[in-house]
């Protein structure tokens, strides 16, 4: 693809609203589950700016590679799609940059891109941060890494093996943003439903809509990873990628 | 010389999507595609008794400020990610059975 074609989608999908999706608003977790998941959220952020630190010393010429996954997270959780349901929702793209860079690396351009998506974008929020580092940081890089990598062990096929973590990568980010809001609703002033309940409630509301952009997720994180291994096969190597 | 005309262009799309962005936007009426989580997640945060509060910077409320942010923010996005493509998607230098020499990977990134 030509660099005249990327521009110009950006600037057309940036013609748009923006996606309101997985993150937990301002104000729905209170008291001191904030704190928890600010701390975690915290913790992970100084392993991943550790790793960070030791990947620059490490391979200086590919510093650029975060600045480029930083804006590809912060820019893809910001895509809205719209839905046959009437809502939107967005992707991930954590997957893909934690197949690059590894799971903590990716936490922490996560959770530096929710921070500016909480301070200027409305986006989430300060005192929900450290639940949505959890969800689409951890749980979401996490898995896809895990997944990637244990087809790779499996002989599967880059593509099939990317293709499949990044769907079950945007899944998980839903399926635990969905825990982290089952759990605060139910624990709250006036809960409506168990937790169970709340569970079931939220993750069949959240599935029509995110089930087809995760299978878009997935196909576009099999692509783009296959493409770079076509293209750079020599960078992916360096980055450990096999 | 040809990355500074891939920016120029981008910074005239971007640009000229400004009056679009600000036309689609009417305060009466409602949005026909809402996101998830006002649909969902606040939704139910407010029967819970946990209602969304605005956020402490509130941008959005400043109107056509909230569109030239969101611009801005692209933009940048754009650019970074334009500027460094080669980095992971650039034409090929070689076959995949080349051993990676760093010096390589320099000159290439």
């Amino acid at each position: 693809m030509r660099i005249q074609n990327i521009l110009l989608t950006l600037a057309l999908l940036l013609s748009s609203n923006l996606a309101f999706g997985m993150h937990i608003t301002e104000g729905i977790i209170t008291g001191y589950p904030v704190l928890i998941y600010t701390l975690i959220a915290l913790i992970l952020m100084s392993v991943g700016a550790d790793k960070m630190k030791k990947f620059a010393q490490a391979m200086p010429e590919k510093k650029p590679l975060f600045g480029m996954c930083a804006a590809i997270i912060f820019f893809v959780s910001l895509i809205p799609i719209p839905a046959f349901t009437g809502t939107t929702s967005h992707p991930c793209g954590v997957v893909l940059v934690a197949i690059l860079l590894g799971p903590f690396i990716t936490v922490a351009l996560t959770g530096l891109s929710l921070l500016l998506q909480a301070a200027f974008f409305a986006h989430g929020g300060f005192g929900t941060w450290g639940a949505n580092v959890i969800a689409l940081g951890l749980a979401g890089c996490l898995s896809g890494w895990v997944v990637f990598y244990t087809l790779r062990k499996l002989k599967v096929s880059v593509f099939i093996s990317a293709c499949i973590a990044g769907f079950i990568g945007d899944v998980t980010v839903y399926a635990s943003s969905g825990f982290i809001l089952a759990l605060a609703l139910s624990s709250g002033p006036q809960p409506q439903y168990d937790f169970f309940t709340y569970l079931g409630v939220i993750y069949i509301a959240y599935l029509p809509t995110q089930l087809p952009i995760a299978i878009i997720e997935g196909l576009i994180t099999g692509y783009a990873l296959n493409h770079a291994l076509r293209q750079r096969p020599e960078v992916l190597r360096s980055l450990g990628v096999h | 010389m040809k990355s500074a005309s891939y920016i120029v262009l981008f910074a005239l799309l971007t640009f000229s999507a400004l009056p679009t962005q600000s036309l689609s936007q009417d305060a009466n009426v409602p949005p026909a595609f809402t996101g998830m989580d006002e649909g969902v997640n606040e939704t139910l945060a407010e029967e819970a008794g946990l209602p969304a509060r605005d956020p402490f910077i509130n941008l959005e409320a400043l109107g056509e400020v909230w569109s030239m942010i969101l611009l801005l923010a692209g933009g940048i996005c754009g650019f970074i990610l334009g500027r460094n493509w080669d980095l992971l998607w650039g034409k090929k230098t070689g076959s995949s059975s080349q051993q990676s020499n760093p010096d390589e990977d320099k000159n290439n990134l």
